[in-house]
């Protein structure tokens, strides 16, 4: 049975991919914490803010938390996709004996 | 260079015009006032310090170092204990703190560099370990910092007697001698270019932005010299942010960091010691958090357990909105040191207006939305995805 190929990326660009992802995870996460410190600020009344104004912000800032954190995962897949190279660019030059 | 160049070269700067602006509007000039334009550097002073280590951590390939803010709590609890129940002298409160500081970072970099912990949970683990030794310190009460010598080392102003009685003179003096260096060094560079042959860039744009720079450092300088004067952790932060623009630009070990975070593989096969980049990354960011602990703590005047809460988020938005990552995976000192300032004008114009803090959260998660936004929209347009 032949095996099968192995997947080989340009490890640059999947390198550069993998770094932006983890970035773009950080900022989806400070949504998240921007969203918690909302709401908890309307909760406990250290914040002059209405509550439901505060729970629209903090309901808002979660979903572009998870709207981001999506994005971020399908970019990054996309990016490590277009980082797999070619048939062509993986075959070896060199002549068997 | 056209117009659209120039404005996709420096959106960034643009953009700080536009808030900075923006801001002095809404607050009716006050975000000019002296004393505010020098609390803008006083209240930003630990993410610029932060930011430039974290910048390290994220060139070695997207990592980054959630236990800075828990750093800055243990290493202010350290010294704010440390000063108050013993008679050591400050400078040795601050080398031992310094040397703890150097002893996290050292933790964390052999797990990380040589055990190949993830960053990310090493990191995690380390936020939770050192913000629970901080309260531990603390016994869970706020210990107020006030040894006069600790506070002259950080908090204090530059003031030479004679020139700095009424008007502060010396501020005023720095900053005329800064932008003549600004202004000559375009000349300097050009000319020492051309001797060893290289190509020169036109003279005009270059000059025009550092006398653009200069204009500026003036005014910022004047600003100064009508309140108290150059504070000293002006300087210290200025230290921190030349050191390591240099590491990373002029040195060969700076540019391993880079090398590192592109290809490990490559970087590896070349003969660079990886181990020891991650390793020295994670020393550095600690030790820089270890000052900001310090800085901190000189500048509140007190330590309690929630010091340095959020600290890393600073840090990290201060990244990203300046560039670093997310536009194709480089980043520089000036570009951090803009998206810091970024975000501190906008803290700053926010307090001075009273606004409420979940009205603060909420600008600073639009502006970091617009930078998503942003984000999003360039890569459609480019269609890098593909």
């Amino acid at each position: 049975m032949d095996k099968e190929p192995q997947l080989e990326y340009d490890v640059q660009k999947r390198a550069k991919a993998s770094t932006a992802a983890t970035f773009r995870a950080v900022v989806a996460l400070y949504f998240l914490y921007l969203a918690r410190q909302i709401i908890r600020g309307a909760m406990d009344g250290s914040s002059s803010m209405s509550p439901v104004l505060a729970w629209i912000a903090g309901l808002g800032f979660i979903a572009a938390a998870l709207a981001f954190g999506f994005y971020t995962w399908k970019r990054w897949r996309a990016e490590v996709e277009a980082a797999r190279l070619t048939p062509a660019e993986t075959d070896d030059d060199t002549e068997t004996p | 260079m056209n117009a659209k160049a120039v404005i996709k070269k420096y959106t960034m700067v643009i953009a700080l015009v536009v808030v900075f602006a923006l801001f002095a509007f809404l607050t009716k000039g006050r975000l000019l006032y002296p004393q505010n334009m020098s609390n803008l550097l006083l209240q930003n002073a630990y993410v610029l310090v932060l930011a430039c280590g974290m910048l390290c951590c994220i060139l070695t390939g997207g990592n980054i170092d959630l236990s800075v803010g828990s750093t800055v709590c243990l290493v202010g609890a350290l010294a704010a204990k440390l000063l108050q129940v013993t008679d050591l002298h400050a400078i040795v409160v601050i080398l031992a703190c310094l040397a703890v500081g150097a002893c996290i970072g050292v933790w964390q970099g052999f797990w990380i560099g040589h055990i190949h912990i993830p960053p990310f949970i090493c990191t995690l683990a380390g936020m939770f370990l050192w913000r629970g030794l901080g309260r531990v310190i603390l016994a869970s009460k706020t210990i107020a910092v006030n040894n006069k010598s600790f506070l002259n080392i950080f908090a204090s102003y530059i003031q030479i007697p004679g020139l700095d009685d009424a008007k502060k003179w010396s501020a005023l003096i720095v900053g005329i001698a800064v932008a003549a260096f600004l202004v000559i060094s375009v000349f300097t560079g050009r000319a020492s270019k051309a001797r060893k042959g290289y190509a020169v860039d036109p003279l005009g744009p270059a000059l025009a932005k550092n006398v653009i720079i200069a204009v500026l450092v003036i005014l910022y300088c004047n600003k100064l010299a009508n309140y108290k004067g150059i504070p000293v952790m002006a300087l210290w932060v200025l230290a921190v942010v030349f050191i390591y623009a240099f590491i990373t630009n002029k040195t060969a070990f700076g540019r391993y960091f880079y090398a590192v975070g592109g290809n490990e593989k490559a970087t590896k096969l070349s003969g660079i010691n990886t181990k020891k980049v991650y390793f020295v990354a994670y020393l550095s960011m600690s030790f820089l958090a270890a000052l900001s602990g310090l800085l901190m703590a000189a500048r509140i005047g007190s330590v309690n357990g929630d010091t340095g809460s959020s600290f890393e988020m600073d840090a990290i938005g201060s990244c990203f909105i300046g560039g670093a990552s997310a536009y194709g995976g480089s980043g520089t000192v000036a570009g951090i040191c803009i998206g810091a300032i970024f975000l501190g004008v906008i803290n700053q114009g926010m307090s001075i207006i009273g606004l409420d803090n979940n009205w603060q959260y909420i600008v600073k998660g639009s502006v970091l939305l617009i930078a998503v936004v942003f984000d999003v929209v360039s890569n459609h347009k480019t269609g890098k995805a593909g």
